[in-house]
């Protein structure tokens, strides 16, 4: 069996490559997971306070959800779906993610001791970000998507959700918590804050359509 | 119901699949090699597996650092200083270090991967202590109220030790007594003679471990105890070296003298044996051949408080004022003391008022 | 008289074995309040208060430390001290976290013998606890009252 690295659909226009663009496009900005779907946001909440630990977590974030969209993809053409058990797609998806960080962080902790340390905790948290999982799901549910339309729809999403801890991460660094009441410290004006900063993103939802 | 066993079939096929890359990855990736871990500047250098904990590192080479938990990092008793390699401090260390230690660079060993060579700091009584199975060989009464017990060790059959170091001896449950209790005795044994432990015991008025010791102790009797501790022993230098204690704080310096005349140790030695009587005098035939086998080794014996049927004409006094007597000025001498807090604290009072300096005054205070 | 969760652990520690050979409660059956309560009243009505009475077991305690072991005089040599310091420290069984030395001082006065230890001091000048009836190192208050009578005159005996 071969794998179709692209399929294409009848409405889109162009070739491979700018549906490829569209698809990521679409999956960073105009379908950020992470502000019009509000998933990942514990490991948002939490390390969003600088801008260098939000940048490394924000990688790794991407990495794994770009190759974990991908690896899910062929999981679910070539295994689930053929043997007619989608219904496992969930929790296989689970347990691939979680093998996938754990594989990351010892290569990871190998190969650049100094990335390890400064990613320090995040690896592990990794395995419990919804919005990977959230991503390898969603990607079911496009029609007519091959590996490379998966790859390139977990790195717009990665990317997204990067971008989105990066803009949290700027705002929160210029923040003077003590001008703030004393009850909406933390988590609540970052919560506030990403409510609006969503309500932008979602002006451009279905602007682009994939 | 084939839909189930497929469905069954697929997740558990899977899960292994996953895990034996898991297993590949970890056989591979997990792979530091062999990693040099270097003790106490140089004293002792280990070549061990890396990807593994420094605490488990060290307990594959048998040396066993002290740990509550078991490794999980929650008892904070694994301390140990690292020089270098160790990376930066972890989250799960954080709460159980001072800002002190952390500028020491100390650390937990549970927690501390070898990854690469590592420079470490290790209690040096940490490496040998061992828990023992002996038995009692001999008991000795040296004076009214002090015993010398030997015991021949039976597993494992040898202590390695540094004279001046002490053990913790078990005392049973006996009697009205409803728990074990350890008790520290220095031991005083030619370190020569490794396949023997001996200490002198002087009785506690109503203590728990000498009153067994004085009343259920006999040759044959089985015994356990754990060691050897301590950073008590001889010091480098050339100047005379100063030994006081009374007592059973004789104990250390038998092995000290031990080891001095197998090594033909040329250096001036004093010992200041302080007692009230002649009836608190003893092992004095040791202390002679001692004399005569060392080159430069005198025992002085000063009693504070001789019977007049002592007929005494050694030094009389307290030792403190023997000591001071003998020395006016102190300054390039070593001392090394062994006895009672207010024993102790009297002599260094003495000491350094003849110009000692406190690096040069070594002790082993029964506290 | 029903012994509180708090004696009762108290107790335990001062049962034969548990922190010293013989124990601090003897052959006394009353509960630890009984005790004090009776020994604090005895000294009341001689006048001498428990911090008195640690007062001279310290300083009975820093005299004989000069004597490293040999008996010297204390109170103006109206009694003869000696100290026999042992390895080790003993804690207090009230669980306050004090940890006494471990030391046996006996004090020769007029033909008795008292032997008391740096945890005594402690006792009673934090716990008003002279140690139930029978203990070994039990110190009868009309034997405190007695000492601290004889150390009073003796330091204000010069200018008297």
């Amino acid at each position: 069996m071969t794998v179709p690295l692209a399929v294409t659909t009848p409405g889109a226009p162009g070739g491979l490559a700018a549906q490829l663009l569209i698809i990521f496009l679409a999956a960073a900005l105009t379908d950020n997971i992470l502000l019009t779907r509000f998933l990942g946001m514990c490991s948002f909440l939490a390390i969003s306070r600088q801008m260098k630990t939000s940048l490394g977590l924000g990688v790794a974030v991407a990495f794994v959800t770009t190759v974990t969209a991908a690896i899910n993809y062929l999981v679910h053409r070539y295994i689930t779906a053929p043997l007619g058990v989608e219904f496992l797609d969930l929790i296989v998806f689970i347990v691939v993610i979680a093998a996938f960080v754990q594989i990351l962080e010892m290569a990871v902790e190998r190969f650049s001791p100094a990335l390890y340390f400064a990613l320090g905790i995040f690896l592990p948290l990794i395995t419990v970000n919804c919005a990977i999982l959230g991503v390898s799901l969603f990607m079911l549910n496009k029609q007519g998507y091959g590996l490379w339309q998966a790859l390139v729809y977990g790195a717009g999403n990665g990317v997204g959700w990067l971008l989105a801890i990066l803009l949290m991460a700027g705002i929160r660094q210029k923040l003077k918590e003590d001008k703030i009441p004393a009850g909406l410290r933390g988590a609540p004006i970052t919560l506030i804050i990403s409510g609006i900063i969503a309500l932008g993103f979602i002006g451009f939802s279905g602007m682009v359509k994939f | 119901m084939t839909t189930f066993l497929i469905a069954v079939g697929t997740l558990c096929a899977i899960c292994v699949g996953l895990s034996l890359v898991l297993v590949v990855a970890d056989r591979y990736l997990s792979d530091y090699g062999r990693c040099r871990i270097t003790i106490n500047g140089g004293s002792r250098s280990l070549d061990v597996r890396g990807g593994q904990s420094l605490l488990n590192a060290l307990g594959g080479e048998k040396i066993f650092i002290p740990s509550a938990c078991g490794g999980r990092g929650t008892c904070g008793l694994c301390k140990l200083r690292v020089r270098s390699g160790g990376g930066p401090v972890l989250p799960t260390e954080d709460p159980h270090l001072t800002a002190d230690e952390r500028r020491d660079g100390v650390r937990l060993s549970c927690q501390v991967k070898v990854r690469n060579d590592l420079d470490i700091e290790i209690p040096e009584h940490l490496f040998s202590v061992r828990e023992f199975a002996a038995s009692v060989e001999t008991m000795e009464d040296l004076t009214y109220d002090t015993k010398r017990v030997r015991l021949a060790l039976v597993a494992p059959p040898e202590i390695a030790f540094v004279p001046g170091q002490y053990i913790q001896l078990q005392c049973p449950a006996y009697g009205d007594n409803p728990e074990p209790v350890y008790r520290a005795y220095s031991l005083s044994s030619d370190p020569a003679d490794p396949r023997h432990a001996e200490m002198l015991i002087r009785l506690v008025p109503k203590g728990i471990c000498t009153t067994w010791v004085f009343t259920r102790l006999k040759p044959g009797t089985p015994v356990t105890f754990n060691g050897p501790y301590g950073d008590f022993r001889l010091h480098d230098g050339t100047g005379e070296m100063i030994f006081i204690a009374g007592g059973s704080g004789m104990a250390p310096f038998c092995s000290i003298l031990a080891a001095m005349r197998q090594a033909g140790n040329p250096r001036p030695t004093r010992y200041f044996f302080g007692a009230k009587a002649v009836r608190d005098l003893f092992l004095l035939d040791e202390m002679k051949r001692f004399e005569s086998d060392l080159p430069d080794f005198r025992f002085i014996p000063a009693l504070s408080a001789p019977d007049p049927t002592d007929l005494w004409n050694g030094e009389r006094g307290l030792i403190t004022d023997v000591v001071g007597r003998h020395y006016p000025d102190c300054r390039d001498k070593q001392a090394y003391l062994c006895g009672s807090p207010g024993m102790i604290d009297a002599c260094i009072n003495v000491l350094s008022g003849r110009g000692m300096p406190p690096e040069n005054i070594f002790y082993d205070k029964f506290a | 008289m029903k012994a509180n969760p708090g004696e009762r652990s108290i107790r335990e520690r001062m049962a034969p074995g548990v922190l010293s050979q013989d124990g601090f409660l003897g052959t006394d059956g009353r509960s630890l309040q009984e005790i004090v309560a009776a020994d604090r009243a005895e000294l009341e009505r001689a006048g001498v208060t428990p911090d008195e009475v640690a007062d001279v077991i310290d300083g009975l305690h820093a005299a004989a430390d000069r004597g490293l072991e040999t008996p010297c005089p204390a109170c103006d040599g109206r009694v003869s001290v000696e100290e026999i310091e042992v390895m080790g420290r003993i804690p207090c069984p009230f669980g306050c976290g004090y940890r006494a030395h471990k030391a046996v001082l006996r004090v020769h006065v007029a033909g008795r013998v008292f032997e008391l230890t740096p945890l005594h001091a402690h006792l009673i000048r934090e716990h008003g606890f002279f140690q139930g009836r029978g203990a070994a190192f039990r110190l009868e208050p009309a034997d405190a009252i007695a000492l601290v009578r004889l150390c009073r005159t003796a330091s204000s005996g010069a200018t008297d």
